[in-house]
């Protein structure tokens, strides 16, 4: 995945690239503008957004001071004109084409809604549901960064939307499990999903990692929340078939790939990791639930077996693909498979051993299954 | 493609006309809030009730009462609300008691149809953290008194001393605010804006 490496090195690799004739010299040119183009913000806008930040803070924690010394109307009265004031100062700041120092101002002025938000809550000793004043804030914040296509607002989005469901999931855990009663909070996938929307909508791929992150998160902690539960399998099973689905829209051809996906989204594995991540955590969590204590070695082993195989089939995939990221986490999964193994067994030596030289002898037969497979498919392309 | 659709919608709007609706949204929100409150402050019900507040401090709204009111605690002796769990909203019929305390008499999910005289409803929530058969633990909304920073030892020590009651402005949908708090015959009332 490109975008994963720094422009330096790719800068490097195009000049290697040059000088051993794979890349022409308007072709070096090309590849090094548009590379340039998509630097990331100057110092100022950086500058600007925390200094943005920092003004919000300010904002908040005068709120917080319940400073007497000014009637609560006029305070109110300030703190809505600094809001109207940070969106009509952005909204200038992008007609004169200062597109960092309008990002900034509409970062206040979303900054400026939340505080506004608390200050009110504050004047009339508001005690309801504190994870709903979040939720109306992360939609003024929504609102605002998909109107304005602003990244740093939908990063704030982003933030205030995972807050508001770690927070309502933390108010269901007092009554988890009682009653049968689930600890998932699931209106979050609808927060999720209009956050997830919106940054699609701005076509912004770092603020869509970031999303693909909380909704593996989010799946993952089905497997312990879940009721009745745990519900592991559920979470392994839910990365197995989404790793399957990326791979056949990865292999089938163009015309059967739905056209609602962005493009950089079909041709590129970028969720098979995510994928993976939630089937490795969930298989983990399954062994070590399902397989530990008295009597659970043959489960256990039986887990083993399942981690150690999908394991494998991800390294043959990612080798076959060229595609790092899969291997890396195929390979991390074996090792820790390897170690849990190590240690679920000590004690048990001989035991140990003869896993080992199982499994060992399993993946020698598997490499050279493969090795005749690609000798064989590399002499048929031959011809 | 649809989020290109949607990419050429938002990019069609004028910045400066979205932006002005946005905060328009915004302030709108909030001022419907304060209206709401105000109302219900200036011509709401006056009822007090008795409290034994803590002091704890809040990240973003600095430092608060914490007032936990007796009238919170309602059971269920017909076992009416048997299946009624989680944080739901119901409505709680408070009437005075013969020490002249206000308590819930009845609980119901939906707006009680026929209040008596002296009888007050308040719109509540169901504390989560209830347990299997013990008494139904209410909150109405008003469990946070904010104070300005360093000025919450006098409720303290009001708190320690069992002299804290709470004036309660009521709504006509049940809502209820904070009018006022009396500690230590000192009165610390709450302007409507």
């Amino acid at each position: 995945m490109w975008w994963w490496r720094s422009s330096g090195t790719l800068k490097a690799d195009v000049a290697r690239w040059r000088e051993a004739g794979w890349v022409t010299e308007p072709g070096e040119v090309a590849i090094l503008t548009e590379l340039n183009g998509r630097s990331g913000p100057g110092p100022a806008a950086v500058l600007s957004l925390l200094g943005a930040s920092l003004l919000c803070f300010a904002a908040m924690s005068f709120v917080a001071a319940h400073w007497n010394g000014m009637p609560r109307l006029i305070r109110l009265i300030l703190l809505l004109s600094l809001m109207g004031g940070a969106y009509v100062l952005a909204a200038e700041l992008f007609a004169r084409k200062l597109a960092g120092f309008g990002q900034a101002a509409l970062l206040a002025g979303v900054g400026l809604f939340g505080a506004n938000i608390m200050l009110v809550s504050q004047m009339y000793h508001i005690d309801g549901n504190p994870p709903d004043a979040v939720l109306m804030w992360a939609l003024g914040a929504l609102a605002t960064g998909l109107v304005a296509q602003s990244r740093p607002v939908l990063g704030l989005a982003f933030i205030l939307v995972n807050l508001w469901g770690v927070w309502e999931t933390s108010q269901l855990l007092p009554h988890f499990g009682s009653g049968g009663r689930s600890g998932v909070f699931w209106p979050y996938l609808i927060g999720w999903a209009a956050v997830t929307g919106a940054i699609a909508v701005q076509g912004w791929r770092y603020g869509l990692h970031l999303c693909a992150m909380a909704l593996s998160v989010f799946v993952v902690s089905l497997g312990y929340l879940v009721r009745p539960g745990p519900a592991h399998e559920l979470v392994l099973l839910i990365g197995l078939v989404a790793a399957g689905v990326v791979v056949w829209l990865r292999r089938a051809p163009a015309e059967q790939r739905p056209d609602w996906l962005p493009e950089w989204m079909r041709e590129a594995d970028v969720l098979l990791p995510y994928a993976l991540g939630i089937a490795a955590a969930g298989l983990y969590a399954a062994q070590i639930s399902r397989g530990f204590g008295s009597g659970g070695l043959g489960v256990f082993l039986l887990w083993a077996i399942v981690g150690l195989a999908l394991s494998v089939m991800a390294i043959v995939y990612g080798a076959q693909t060229g595609d790092r990221q899969v291997m890396r986490i195929a390979y991390g999964g074996f090792a820790v498979e390897v170690l849990t193994i190590y240690f679920r067994t000590i004690g048990t030596l001989l035991g140990s051993a003869a896993f080992f030289l199982l499994a060992g002898a399993l993946l020698v037969g598997l490499a050279v299954v493969a090795f005749r497979f690609e000798r064989t498919a590399s002499l048929s392309k031959g011809g | 493609m649809i989020l290109e659709k949607l990419r050429y919608l938002v990019s069609c709007l004028p910045l400066r006309v979205s932006l002005i609706a946005v905060c328009a949204v915004q302030a709108v929100v909030l001022v419907q809030i304060v209206r709401e409150r105000a109302a219900i402050l200036t011509s709401g019900k006056i009822i007090e009730m008795d409290v034994a507040p803590v002091d704890p401090r809040s990240l973003f709204r600095g430092d608060y009462v914490v007032l936990s009111y007796p009238a919170g605690q309602f059971t269920d002796t017909a076992g009416d609300l048997r299946g009624l769990n989680g944080r739901r909203e119901v409505y709680a019929v408070l009437t005075k008691n013969v020490s002249g305390e206000w308590r819930p008499t009845a609980i119901s999910r939906r707006w009680p149809g026929a209040i008596k005289d002296g009888e007050i409803v308040m719109k509540a929530r169901l504390d989560s953290t209830r347990r299997t058969g013990a008494p139904l633990r209410l909150r109405f909304g008003i469990e946070s008194y904010f104070v300005p920073e360093g000025q919450g030892r006098r409720l303290e020590k009001a708190a320690r001393a069992q002299d804290v009651r709470v004036r309660v402005a009521v709504g006509r949908d049940g809502q209820a605010v904070i009018k006022s708090v009396v500690a230590n015959g000192e009165v610390f009332e709450e302007p409507a804006i």
